[in-house]
């Protein structure tokens, strides 16, 4: 069974001035054949990082990425066979064909680099084509990217990675750029592809909601650190890090509209298709525990007064108020702190020093002092905000 | 006063083209009506023609782009009569835009000039439409603006590079509100935005409508945000409208397939995990006339007709008609739809005195809906709302 | 994602454009692209006219000098005006003024092109290579360029060709090349760390593609247009620089240039014997060659840039989008 071990990656950029920009921080995680692992974060988190990492286009400053209990170089012509296993997919369709050639050129190349015979290449290329249903693939190879529309390009771009046959797929943030009614044609071929052919798939993305529904797995992740990992339903119904919590009721919910015009009744919940009960606890739980309230305010609906951060009629805004509503503020690291210290509710003295990786319940961890063990019994009293 | 219905802003039948050797249909025949401090939501995936639109109905339209149909009033207080904004005189417009109707685009980068402070860019906007303003009275006022967005007012000083995308944002709904307009028109605003700002905004536009009243027209790709936020919802596809309508009825069962379709490609974050399908195909050529319905090619419902005839804006009809069995649609009740509206033929019918008609409240433009042989049957308040 | 602003063409109907069927491959690719590239130059009427004035100035200097007498034989009464006989009448030593005009078509778009082709490569190599390699490579061809960019280039050159005098028109096309290549090559540096980042080019690393094979198939092809219009740049810089040097009597003066023909009547008192048939028709060459350049630059710029391209209202039927 194929693996892909990755253990304390630390990525850094050097800067003009002062200490290098640790993008990513002692990030381990493993991923296995036939699984998805989700890496949700937002922008900025390092996420995108990792992946540039993996495909070795970026060099780390520290740890081992080890395939199949081989450790990787980081460059050289050791990498060849770990290149034929490894594949990327990239964020940007526009961006990731060569406008200069036909698709054809996209996936012939990857296939003879990797030791295809020049004859029967085009009747290869064919049947990769056909298993992103790009259809027919006689006509789709001599298509230039810019006749195809975005999805269609995004279906290349998976061709092209699965052309060296590859083991693990790393796709960063592969349909953020493409309209919404296209996204999940693209995802469930993803899907349907990782089955097929035993893929391991990275799935890193920001949106929530798709993690949970495309991945077993789920790790969030905030400025380089790894802040909460477990199953995906774990992590997105019972969120335990703040930050994911935050993350978790930043979302939109078209649901909450339905809540509001059916004046909450029972009935107009059951309405929306689908949504169960457990939805709006799960909201409750994420949103409107009175520290969320405040720090996101995700809307109780527009009379809601807590969704109102000052009372109308009121212009001034507090020093308090602004800080907390200050969530793209992206203060420097402070030293050995927690590094969602800042924006935390629930902080305390404790978070000065960092947290390591606490388990919340099986397999479900949180980069969270609320999780160490003399928090757990006394947790649901100390709401008490530290500044 | 506003006007009857208290709508501030009237579009009927609005087609914009963008000229060239094949011109561009990017705005097909669009209606619709703004009300006094209501969100208006507006979806559509890229290419269906919703910034278009916006531009079309702010009077910003640049060549290649150019109206080449319909008419769009608003609705002038002080004389109390709808005014058609493609007949103002040049300085009317020029007042009546940003005084009246203000813009927060997608990219505030882009909006905002790199280089001059906050401070010199407030002051620009103010001099422009206030006559005689002070120094001193664009200071204070551009630090209240910051204030009222949740900026630092020291930050006055800023040059747009020194602050976050979300701040940036800020200062663009500064901006727009700078001259307590009537209507804000917001333009992909937070697309190029993290969850967690995106959300902050949100509130904040939400928070400032509450507090200020002014009518909004959001326009985004992302329906599920827009069900949340938005009290009624214009969903364009091709360049037409496909629905229109309540967004909470909308939400919890839409009409049109295409809506449809977009609802079953979200998932939702705490939901069971169903079933998700996304809609197959791609959006329209609109650089060939379309026959029929636009969204006919990706229909799973389609049948001959739909290909045929173009269908009309119609209220969805009642529960047990074939139309509705097909489609499975909850007729959670529809707030006074009226037989004229059917008839309307996709456009606002014009009152006796030249204002807007009645119209039905929920309207979608599908030939399913008619599958009963006959005129649309009206429906009228079965459910109610609550 | 839509990022439409209302002066961009939406790119609504970016949707499959129907395959014509027919070669295979490479082939096809190429044909499809010469035919797009066919169908571009017709659109843009400066590309249009720029390319015609062009090709006649080319033809000229191929195939006149066949048709013409020895330019530089004897062959009339001095400073004759205008005749039947010599349409742009005769030099002060009796030469045929048109013949000359003809045959200095040739040295001078020699001049142009060969430094212009020098200049080009130059660049090309020192500024793709350069943000390919990176590290200390690119560190000191990337000094190299700056330092070369910085040196004025006109006194160079009039120091230079007053010391290799003698050289012929080769020491001048060098001259010249070597002083013009570095602005593009700054460009091209630019342009290079732009695409290299591009996700197309780290796909290709990925996949394990070669470092040189990256850059001459997926990278190069993308700078061509900025190649070619370096390219043309200078070339009209050459030219202008060729006739500058000429006139200041710094030129070859062995070969036919049109800048040595204005050297040649300025010495003669032409200008002051108003014998403009000698000094005007070399200057206008000049000019409209020149022009020539810069409107198929201009059409380049406007075929690659859409948010360049005019857009003319057909008759409008009322002005509804004035600002």
């Amino acid at each position: 069974m194929s693996q892909l071990e990755v253990a304390d990656m630390v990525v850094e950029f050097s800067q003009r001035r002062g200490a290098p920009l640790r993008a990513v921080d002692h990030v381990s995680f493993v991923l296995q054949a036939g699984k998805t692992l989700a890496l949700v974060g937002e922008s900025g988190s390092g996420k995108s990082t990792i992946v540039r990492a993996l495909g070795r286009l970026q060099e780390t400053a520290g740890g081992t990425v080890r395939l199949d209990n081989e450790l990787v170089p980081q460059k050289g012509r050791a990498l060849k066979s770990y290149r034929r296993r490894v594949q990327l997919v990239f964020q940007d369709p526009f961006a990731s064909l060569n406008p200069a050639y036909s698709v054809a050129h996209h996936l012939r190349r990857p296939l003879l680099v990797h030791g295809h015979a020049r004859a029967g290449v085009d009747h290869d290329v064919e049947a990769l084509l056909a298993s992103v249903n790009l259809v027919p693939p006689g006509e789709m190879m001599k298509r230039f990217p810019h006749e195809l529309s975005g999805g269609q390009r995004q279906r290349v771009a998976i061709a092209r990675a699965l052309a060296p046959n590859p083991d693990f797929l790393l796709a960063d943030e592969p349909v953020s750029m493409l309209d919404v009614s296209i996204r999940l044609e693209i995802l469930k071929l993803l899907d349907d592809l990782k089955s097929q052919r035993n893929l391991a798939l990275l799935y890193v993305t920001h949106d929530l909601a798709t993690a949970r529904h495309f991945s077993s797995e789920i790790m969030v992740m905030y400025r380089g650190q790894i802040v909460e990992r477990g199953t995906s339903d774990d992590v997105i119904l019972h969120p335990a890090h703040p930050y994911t919590r935050l993350l978790a009721s930043a979302a939109p919910h078209p649901e909450r509209a339905v809540l509001a015009t059916a004046g909450g009744s029972g009935e107009g919940a059951s309405a929306t298709g689908g949504i169960g009960d457990g939805a709006f606890v799960g909201v409750a739980e994420a949103a409107g525990n009175g520290h969320f309230s405040s720090l996101a305010s995700p809307g109780n609906g527009p009379a809601g007064p807590s969704g109102l951060l000052v009372p109308p009629g009121e212009e001034t805004v507090t020093e308090e108020e602004r800080l907390r509503r200050a969530g793209e503020a992206r203060e420097a690291a402070t030293g050995s702190a927690c590094r969602f210290i800042a924006r935390c509710p629930f902080a305390t003295e404790q978070c000065h020093r960092e947290p390591p990786e606490l388990e919340v319940s099986a397999g479900h961890r949180a980069r969270c002092w609320l999780y160490g063990s003399a928090n757990v019994a006394e947790r649901q009293g100390s709401g008490a905000r530290a500044s | 006063m506003s006007g009857p219905g208290d709508i501030v802003l009237w579009a009927e039948d609005v087609r914009v083209d963008y000229m060239g050797e094949a011109p561009t249909h990017a705005v097909r025949g669009v209606s619709f009506t703004l009300r006094r401090g209501e969100i208006l939501g507006v979806a559509g995936e890229s290419g269906c023609g919703k910034s278009t639109l916006a531009y079309a109905v702010t009077h910003l339209l640049r060549p290649p782009a150019r109206l080449v149909g319909g008419t769009v009033r608003y609705w002038d207080t002080a004389r109390g009569e709808f005014v058609d904004i493609m007949r103002m005189a040049p300085e009317e417009l020029r007042r009546w835009r940003w005084e009246k109707v203000s813009m927060v685009f997608q990219s505030a980068m882009n909006a905002l000039n790199p280089v001059t402070s906050l401070r010199r860019q407030f002051g620009d906007v103010l001099r422009a439409h206030i006559d005689g303003i002070g120094s001193a009275e664009v200071e204070a006022r551009g630090r209240r603006l910051l204030e009222m967005v949740g900026i630092d007012p020291a930050r006055i000083a800023s040059f747009p590079h020194e602050l976050s995308g979300g701040m940036r944002q800020r200062v663009g709904i500064a901006m727009a509100l700078a001259l307590r307009p009537e209507v804000v028109v917001l333009d992909e605003p937070t697309t190029a935005l993290d969850v967690v700002v995106q959300r902050e905004i949100l509130n904040e536009v939400r928070r400032l409508q509450a507090e200020l009243g002014f009518s909004v027209i959001f326009i985004t790709h992302d329906l599920s945000l827009l069900l949340e936020i938005c009290d009624r919802l214009v969903v364009m596809y091709g360049g037409e409208v496909a629905e229109l309508g309540p967004a909470a009825r909308i939400a919890t069962g839409a009409a049109h397939p295409y809506t449809q379709g977009l609802m079953r490609s979200t998932p939702t974050l705490f939901g069971d995990r169903r079933e998700l399908a996304g809609i197959p195909g791609s959006p329209p050529d609109l650089r060939k006339p379309v026959r029929g319905c636009a969204f006919a090619p990706r229909c799973p419902h389609a049948f001959e007709l739909c290909v045929e005839e173009r269908p009309v804006l119609a209220p969805p009809v009642a529960a047990g008609t074939a139309g509705a069995a097909v489609l499975g649609v909850t007729p959670a009740g529809s707030a006074g739809g009226t037989p004229a509206g059917s008839a309307a033929g996709g456009s606002t019918l014009p009152g006796p005195d030249g204002r807007p008609g009645t119209r039905a409240e929920w309207e979608a433009a599908c030939h399913l809906r008619g599958a009963v042989p006959g005129p649309a049957p009206a429906v009228g308040g079965e459910g109610g709302v609550g | 994602m839509s990022v439409a602003a209302p002066s961009a063409p939406v790119p609504v109907g970016e949707g499959p454009v129907p395959i014509r069927g027919g070669l295979p491959g490479a082939a096809r690719a190429a044909a499809v692209r010469a035919r797009r590239g066919l169908r571009h130059i017709r659109r843009s009427p400066r590309m249009m006219v720029g390319s015609i004035v062009l090709l006649v100035f080319v033809l000229l200097a191929i195939f006149g000098p066949m048709f013409e007498t020895n330019p530089n034989a004897f062959v009339g009464s001095p400073l004759h005006a205008p005749t039947g006989r010599f349409l742009l009448g005769t030099t002060a030593s009796g030469q045929d003024v048109l013949a000359q005009l003809i045959d200095s078509a040739r040295g001078t778009l020699e001049v142009g092109f060969a430094a212009g082709a020098i200049a080009t490569v130059l660049s090309v190599f020192i500024g793709v290579t350069g943000a390919l390699v990176g590290g200390a490579t690119d560190d000191v061809l990337n000094l190299f360029t700056n330092v070369v960019l910085v040196i004025p280039g006109l006194p160079l050159v009039i120091i230079v060709a007053a010391y290799v005098h003698s050289g012929g028109l080769m020491a001048t096309i060098l001259v010249i090349a070597f002083i013009s290549w570095a602005g593009s090559a700054r460009v091209l540096r630019g342009m290079t760390l732009s695409l290299r980042s591009r996700d197309y080019v780290l796909a290709a690393r990925v996949y394990g593609e070669s470092t040189w094979r990256v850059i001459v198939v997926e990278v190069l092809p993308n700078l061509s247009a900025i190649i070619i219009s370096g390219f043309i740049f200078s070339v009209i810089f050459a030219i202008l620089t060729q006739a500058g040097l000429s006139f200041l009597g710094l030129g070859d003066t062995s070969s036919m240039t049109w800048g040595n023909m204005l050297y040649l009547a300025q010495n003669d008192e032409a200008l002051t014997s108003g014998a403009w048939w000698w000094f005007a028709p070399p200057g206008l060459c000049i000019a409209i060659v020149g022009t020539s350049l810069a409107l198929i630059n201009f059409g380049l710029d406007e075929l690659l840039n859409p948010r360049l391209r005019v857009w003319r209202e057909p008759k409008a039927k009322g002005s509804e989008d004035v600002l």
